[in-house]
C-alpha cells in the first residue's frame, strides 16, 4: 500500500485528465470540421495545434464526415447517447424556463445519484476549480512555511447556500441564467475549449483569477468552501451520503494533524463531517495512526436494489443513434483568405433622413481596406448617389493633418467605396460627410484595424515582479529566522 | 444551541433576501444587455427550430453542444451579448446547411428536435428568419445578371425564384432563413440579407 501514490495525486491526475480531455475533444471536433470542408486543409495547415492532430490521425486525403460523438463541457455534455448535466445547470434551466424536458431530467440522474451516495466527489475528483484551488492552497502553505505572513480568515460556510438560494430566486424572477455567469467549472471548461479558436483571456477568466488571488491572500479554498453555489447544492444532496470518513477513536491520539490538513476547515478528529466534506481524503493521508478510514455505510438491501435499478434504467434509457449523414447544400467556397466576404466592421446609423451603413473588408495580403458606405433613405428606401467625402485619422491625430491616401473606385451601383492603405495597426476614425448646406451630414465612425494586442510583456512582467518580491521576502525571512535560532 | 441555530437561520434568511435584492437590481440595471432585441440591427439569427426568442432564451442553459455537433461550425456564442451564452448565427460568415443535428443534441428543448433533414421536415419545423433583397444594390436588378443567391438556395425555385436576368424573388412562405443566399451574395455590402425571426416589423 505504501508504494502506491497518495490519493491526492490520483485526484490531481484525474482532474488534469478531465481538463486535457475537454481540450482534446474540442480540438478533435474542430479538426473534423475542417477536414469535412472544401479548403479546410489550408486552415489545418495554418494552425499549429490542428497540424498535430492531423499528423496523429494520419492525414488522409478523404473528407472526414463522421458525426461528432462527444459534445459539450462540464456544464452539460453528451457522449454518444448518454447525457450528463451539472445539477446546477438543470436547476437553473428548470427555474428560468419553468419546464423540465425529459432529456434534461435523465441527464441529471447520474450526478444526483453520485452526490447522494458519495457526496461532493465532483469537487474533489472532477472540478478544475478544485484543482486550481488546491494548487493555490499548496503555494500558500509553502509561502507560509517560508515566512510570508498571509491571512487565513475564518469565513462562514453559509454564503454558498445564500448564493445558491438567491441565484435560484433570480433565475426564477427574471428568467435569466444567473448561476451560469459566474460558475468557475463552466467558465474554465468553456475557456479550455475556446483556446482552439484563439480566445485566451476573457473577463470570465479574469474573475476566476481574482478568486484564486483572494484565496491566496485571504482564505484557503475561499470559493469552494464558502461561495460555490454548485458545491452548496452537492453538499445539500450529499448530507446523507454513504461514503464517509470514519474515525476509530481507539487509535486516535488526538494529534490534530487531520484538522490542520482539512481544506474545508472541518474537524475530522471530532467526527463532525456533514455534507461539506468532499471525501478528498487529505485527513486520511496525514493521519499517522491509521485512525481515519473511508467507510461505506451500506443501505438496506431493498434500497440498494432500487438504486441499482435506477442506474440501470438511466443507462438503458439513453441509447445512441448514430446516423451516417450526407451533408447537403454546402456551397463550395474555401475558407482561404482570398474569399473574404465577411465584413470586418459593420455599423448602421441614422442621420437626418438617411440611414448610413458603413462597412469595410480587408484586401488580402496587403495592409489595406475597402471602405464602403451605403446610404439609403430611411422611409422611401431610395439610395443616395451624390458625392461623399471620406476622411480617416488615427487615434490622437489631428483631423486637419490626417492625410491618409485613398484610392477612389468608380462607385458600383449606389455604394460609395474607396480603397485605403494604412501604415500601422491601431484605432482609427472615419469621418464621412455628405450633402450640402442645411442638409449636410457628418458622421464619425470609430474602428480598429489589425491587431491591437494587450501588452503581454507588461502583464507578465508585473506578475513576475510580484512573484519575485514574494519570493525575496520569503528568503529574507527564512534567513532571519534561521539566523535567530542559535541566538535565542 | 437552539438560539444559535435560530440566529443562523435568521442570518441566512436576511442575507438571502438582501443579496437577492442587490443582485436582482444589478440584473435589472443591465437590461440593455439582456433586452430582447427587436430591431433588425440588433436581433440575431438563432439555430434552426428554435423556440420563439423569449422562450428560447429562458430555456437555453448555454451548454454549447449545438455548436459542437454542427458539421459546418456556423453556430457562434457570445459571452456578453445576444443572450449571454446562447447560440446564434452570423450567416454572412457561415450559413446554416440545414443538417438538423443541433436540434437533436439540444438537451433542453430550446431547439425543438427535427427528426430528419428532409425538405418536408425542414419546411414544417424551421423558421430562422426570412431573406430580403435590396433592389438598389443587387446586381441582377441593376443590369448585371448574377443569380449567385438563387443557386445557393436549398429550396431553389420555391423559396428563392429567379425572374428574367436572374432577378431574385423571395417567397416568405418557403424561406426558412438558412442564410446560404446571404453567404453567397457577391455584392459588398450584401444585397440579400436574412431578417431574423425575432424581428417585430
Amino acid at each position: 500500500m505504501k508504494s502506491l501514490p497518495k490519493l491526492s495525486w490520483w485526484r490531481h491526475a484525474m482532474r488534469a485528465a478531465v481538463l486535457l480531455f475537454l481540450f482534446a475533444i474540442a480540438g478533435s471536433n474542430l479538426h473534423r470540421h475542417y477536414k469535412s470542408q472544401y479548403g479546410g486543409q489550408v486552415e489545418i495547415d495554418a494552425h499549429r495545434g490542428l497540424r498535430v492532430i492531423d499528423r496523429l490521425n494520419g492525414s488522409s486525403p478523404h473528407l472526414d464526415r463522421r458525426p461528432v460523438t462527444v459534445s459539450g463541457g462540464l456544464w452539460s455534455f453528451k457522449v454518444r447517447g448518454l447525457r450528463i448535466s451539472d445539477p446546477l445547470a438543470v436547476l437553473s434551466g428548470l427555474l428560468t424556463s419553468r419546464a423540465l424536458p425529459a432529456a434534461l431530467l435523465l441527464s441529471v440522474l447520474i450526478p444526483v445519484g453520485g452526490a447522494l451516495l458519495l457526496g461532493r466527489v465532483f469537487c474533489s475528483w472532477i472540478c478544475p476549480m478544485g484543482l486550481f484551488g488546491e494548487a493555490v492552497c499548496g503555494a500558500k502553505r509553502w509561502l507560509e512555511r517560508n515566512g510570508v505572513q498571509l491571512l487565513n480568515l475564518d469565513i462562514s460556510r453559509l454564503p454558498k447556500y445564500v448564493i445558491l438560494v438567491a441565484g435560484a430566486l433570480i433565475c426564477l424572477l427574471f428568467s435569466v441564467p444567473f448561476l451560469f455567469w459566474f460558475y468557475p467549472p463552466r467558465i474554465i471548461s468553456d475557456a479550455v475549449r475556446d483556446t482552439w479558436s484563439g480566445t485566451l483571456m476573457t473577463g470570465e477568466l479574469v474573475f476566476v483569477g481574482i478568486l484564486l488571488l483572494c484565496e491566496l491572500v485571504l482564505c484557503e479554498r475561499l470559493w469552494c468552501k464558502c461561495l460555490c453555489p454548485g458545491g452548496g447544492l452537492l453538499a445539500w444532496l450529499g448530507s446523507a451520503r454513504r461514503l464517509r470518513v470514519r474515525q476509530d477513536q481507539d487509535l486516535c491520539t488526538s494529534c490534530g494533524a487531520c484538522d490542520v490538513a482539512c481544506p474545508y476547515d472541518l474537524a475530522p478528529s471530532h467526527s463532525s463531517l456533514g455534507g461539506e466534506c468532499d471525501n478528498c481524503g487529505r485527513c486520511i493521508e496525514v493521519c499517522n495512526d491509521d485512525a481515519l478510514q473511508f467507510h461505506v455505510r451500506m443501505p438496506r438491501p431493498r434500497n440498494q436494489s432500487l438504486v441499482m435499478l435506477c442506474i440501470c434504467a438511466v443507462l438503458m434509457a439513453a441509447p445512441s443513434v448514430a446516423t451516417a449523414h450526407h451533408i447537403r447544400g454546402i456551397p463550395h467556397y474555401s475558407y482561404q483568405e482570398n474569399y473574404p466576404q465577411v465584413p470586418l466592421f459593420e455599423e448602421f446609423r441614422d442621420a437626418g433622413p438617411w440611414t448610413l451603413q458603413f462597412t469595410f473588408w480587408p484586401i488580402p495580403t496587403q495592409k489595406a481596406l475597402d471602405l464602403a458606405l451605403y446610404v439609403k433613405h430611411t422611409t422611401t428606401g431610395n439610395p443616395y448617389d451624390d458625392a461623399v467625402t471620406f476622411r480617416v485619422y488615427q487615434h490622437g491625430e489631428d483631423l486637419s493633418e490626417g492625410n491618409h491616401p485613398f484610392q477612389a473606385y468608380a462607385n458600383p451601383r449606389h455604394i460609395h467605396k474607396v480603397g485605403w492603405v494604412y501604415e500601422e495597426d491601431g484605432i482609427y476614425y472615419a469621418q464621412i460627410s455628405l450633402g450640402e448646406g442645411d442638409q449636410a451630414i457628418s458622421e464619425t465612425f470609430r474602428f480598429q484595424v489589425g491587431k491591437v494586442k494587450p501588452n503581454y510583456l507588461v502583464l507578465g512582467g508585473a506578475g513576475a515582479a510580484v512573484f519575485a518580491l514574494i519570493t525575496i521576502v520569503a528568503i529574507i525571512k527564512k534567513r532571519q529566522t534561521s539566523g535567530q535560532v542559535p541566538g535565542v | 444551541m437552539n438560539r444559535m441555530t435560530r440566529r443562523r437561520l435568521l442570518e441566512g434568511l436576511l442575507s438571502t433576501v438582501s443579496s437577492t435584492a442587490v443582485a436582482g437590481w444589478m440584473v435589472r440595471s443591465r437590461a440593455r444587455v439582456l433586452a430582447r432585441a427587436e430591431s433588425w440591427r440588433e436581433a440575431v439569427i438563432r439555430p434552426p427550430a428554435a423556440l420563439p426568442e423569449e422562450a428560447f432564451l429562458s430555456r437555453c442553459i448555454g451548454c454549447r453542444q449545438c455548436g459542437d455537433v454542427c458539421p459546418n461550425a456556423c453556430i457562434q456564442f457570445n459571452r456578453y451579448a445576444n443572450g449571454i451564452g446562447a447560440p446564434y448565427l452570423r450567416v454572412r460568415e457561415k450559413a446554416c446547411i440545414l443538417c438538423m443535428r443541433c436540434t437533436r443534441v439540444c438537451p433542453t428543448g430550446a431547439l425543438q428536435a427535427v427528426p430528419t433533414d428532409t425538405g418536408e421536415d425542414i419546411q414544417a419545423h424551421v423558421k430562422m428568419g426570412c431573406a430580403v433583397v435590396d433592389k438598389n444594390i443587387c446586381n441582377s436588378y441593376n443590369g448585371f445578371a448574377c443569380g449567385a443567391c438563387v443557386q445557393a438556395c436549398p429550396f431553389k425555385g420555391q423559396a428563392l425564384k429567379a425572374l428574367t436576368w436572374e432577378r431574385p424573388v423571395v417567397d416568405p412562405e418557403f424561406c426558412v432563413g438558412c442564410g446560404l443566399c446571404e453567404k453567397a451574395c457577391i455584392v459588398y455590402p450584401q444585397a440579400i440579407r436574412v431578417k431574423p425571426q425575432s424581428v417585430k416589423s
